[in-house]
């Protein structure tokens, strides 16, 4: 205790280099937490929306394709009608093998769904899409979700004879809610409008996957679809097992043909740069303080040459000195450090969060403590690190030489 | 009980040189003399003679080239740094010739500085520190720095350090080279008294113009010789 006492009293002494010093401490690891926490923070801003970036894609087999068990192709009576994908006509997948695919471990939710390109007795064309709101995790990434929702409600399971229409749709062809809308023979009630952006297997009209079945069997003669879809939509666990899922399917039917939004990779690379030049800059700080922390001991070791001189003539050990010197250094670093991590929180509670992430969801970034203990683990080791030089050069200081110089 | 005429201090064949830009320099040789225990003993000698290194060397402050210094039957030759450092914190008080005193510690904390490694508790410590300035009457100035110390102040906590231990032997380097011929004399009335009275070996290294007739040793040290003046 004596020691720490007199460590404290030669740290009042050079008020100055003293104050400098927990400065740098108190700088570095503000700003070491600060920055942690923003990059912590900003990774799980990054990291909701990468989720759902990237994260689904549709299946389908083009009807071109050597034929499969698990897959037919069945033709429309009515010319330029049929199951298409972005164009390309599509064979049938039987819905067992898209409960094959729900069981592959990276899929999260697969959906059955109908493309269907429509031709009504005026040879508008205009493309349905039946999908089963009960998988609403493959369908809302894939089709059309909630949210998607301009004006009206989307299509709830029990609905029955209504259906949503994409928003560009129902301008083009003056409908509005409540309006009701012939396809072939039936008639359906628009439900809502909805603006989907850009989706896999976005439609003009989306509407319950039996009904679509049912309508679209009225007009495939002698081959009626049965349990059937032309288009699986899935969702996988996690961006990253996208490529796992499509591979597991491949494997299940080669002849899949996948569509994605494949944006995941490049967003996170470049969230990756983002995190490195962080560290990178916490590095450079961290190594800067500590060098002029050890700078700074070093000098005072040297200004008191005289005073380790007469301490290690009255008996003072080579370790008594080296504990002396570590002590002022540790405690400048421990002080330094516990004003910094008061501090960071302080000034990330005054800073909205979205002025640091511009993708942030709440009003400030949050403070993990592990983080501030992290932060005051390393301004003690450097504290260690800073004083360990001069220590070690105080214990080398011969008695006879400091007190011949004086 | 030890007899007056026990050796505690034996020095043979002492030889000090310094290397420096022009050469080598030889600041004594073959410097051979002993130290009863309980004994003052002067080393007398012009600034510059060796006095202060053959005092260090005495000390275990510094080594010698050559020679043997035999302190309580132990060769200080023979010990490494560590070693000397705790001899020199149990068994040796060292007066320096201009108090050396660590100017940001109280007088109370630069006396206690000599004490800190012995495993006292604070309370001990305390009563031995207290007991000390009382002593030599300056229980007054205990929480003062040095700089709001007088000389002779100064002096006496330099000399409360050196006896703190209780050792067996005080080197002085010019205790009084700093005072005016009045505290000069008072302080090493001072210091004899206490030698007197608690049975303490001294050795002074003093240029001194005040009367030596309290020593029971007076050696000179000129042109890198220890001769026996008295």
């Amino acid at each position: 205790m004596a020691l720490l006492r007199f460590a404290l009293r030669e740290l009042k002494r050079r008020r100055l280099r003293t104050i400098t010093n927990i400065l740098g401490y108190t700088l570095a690891v503000a700003i070491m937490v600060m920055l942690v926490n923003a990059i912590v923070y900003s990774k799980q801003m990054a990291d909701n929306i990468l989720t759902s970036t990237g994260t689904h894609f549709i299946a389908s087999v083009p009807a071109n394709l050597p034929s499969c068990p698990q897959c037919s192709l069945k033709l429309s009576d009515n010319k330029d009608e049929g199951f298409v994908v972005y164009g390309v006509p599509t064979k049938l997948i039987s819905v067992k093998f898209i409960n094959e695919v729900n069981k592959i471990n990276a899929v999260k939710d697969a959906s059955k769904c109908l493309l269907y390109r429509f031709r009504n007795n005026k040879g508008e064309i205009s493309s349905i899409a039946g999908f089963d709101p009960l998988n609403d995790v493959a369908v809302s990434t894939t089709t059309c979700a909630k949210t998607d929702i301009i004006s009206g409600s989307f299509l709830m399971p029990n609905d029955k004879g209504k259906v949503m229409l994409e928003e560009a749709y129902a301008k083009l062809k003056g409908f509005n809610l409540g309006d009701k809308l012939n396809i072939g023979k039936d008639q359906f009630v628009v439900a809502g409008i909805v603006n989907p952006g850009i989706r896999p297997a976005k439609a003009d009209i989306y509407m319950h996957f039996d009904e679509a079945e049912q309508i679209i069997n009225k007009r495939m003669g002698n081959s009626p679809i049965n349990n059937e879809a032309n288009v699986i939509l899935v969702e996988t666990k996690s961006s990253k097992l996208q490529e796992e899922a499509i591979s597991s399917m491949k494997k299940l039917l080669p002849n899949l043909v996948f569509s994605s939004y494949a944006c995941y990779r490049p967003a996170a690379s470049v969230m990756g740069i983002n995190e490195k030049s962080s560290y990178l800059l916490l590095v450079i700080i961290g190594v800067s303080t500590i060098a002029l922390a050890l700078r700074s001991q070093l000098s005072s070791v040297i200004e008191r040459r005289r005073d380790i001189g007469i301490l290690k003539a009255i008996g003072w050990t080579d370790g008594d000195v080296v504990k002396q010197v570590f002590y002022e250094s540790i405690i400048q670093a421990l002080i330094g450090g516990l004003i910094g991590c008061i501090i960071a929180p302080l000034i990330l509670m005054i800073i909205p969060a979205n002025s640091i992430v511009s993708t942030a969801t709440s009003s400030y970034i949050t403070i993990s403590p592990i983080v501030m203990l992290v932060g005051l683990s390393l301004a003690i080791i450097g504290g260690v690190v800073a004083g360990v030089f001069p220590a070690l050069s105080a214990s080398r200081h011969r008695p006879a030489d400091a007190l011949r110089s004086i | 009980m030890i007899g007056q005429t026990e050796t505690i201090l034996k020095c043979e064949n002492l030889a000090k040189r310094f290397q420096t830009k022009n050469g080598e320099i030889e600041i004594f040789k073959d410097v051979s003399f002993s130290v009863n225990k309980g004994e003052i003993a002067i080393i007398k000698g012009k600034s510059g003679a060796g006095k202060s290194t053959l005092l260090w060397i005495i000390g275990g402050i510094e080594r010698a080239n050559s020679g043997k210094v035999i302190f309580e039957g132990h060769s200080l030759d023979e010990m490494n740094n560590q070693e000397l450092a705790v001899m020199r914190r149990k068994k040796i008080g060292i007066i320096f010739q201009n108090f050396n005193l660590v100017p940001s510690w109280t007088a109370f904390e630069n006396v206690e500085s000599a004490l800190i490694h012995d495993g006292m508790s604070k309370k001990e410590r305390s009563e031995k520190i207290c007991s000390l300035f009382s002593e030599f009457e300056i229980s007054d100035r205990i929480d003062n720095l040095p700089s709001e110390l007088s000389i002779g102040q100064q002096q006496r906590v330099a000399i409360a350090r050196a006896i703190a231990n209780e050792p067996s032997l005080i080197i002085a380097d010019e205790p009084t080279g700093e005072l005016d011929q009045e505290t000069a004399i008072e302080i090493i009335t001072h210091l004899t008294r206490l030698v007197k009275n608690k049975s303490l070996t001294l050795i002074i290294a003093t240029h001194g113009t005040y009367p030596l007739d309290f020593a029971d040793r007076i050696f000179q040290l000129s042109d890198g010789i220890l001769s026996r003046y008295y």
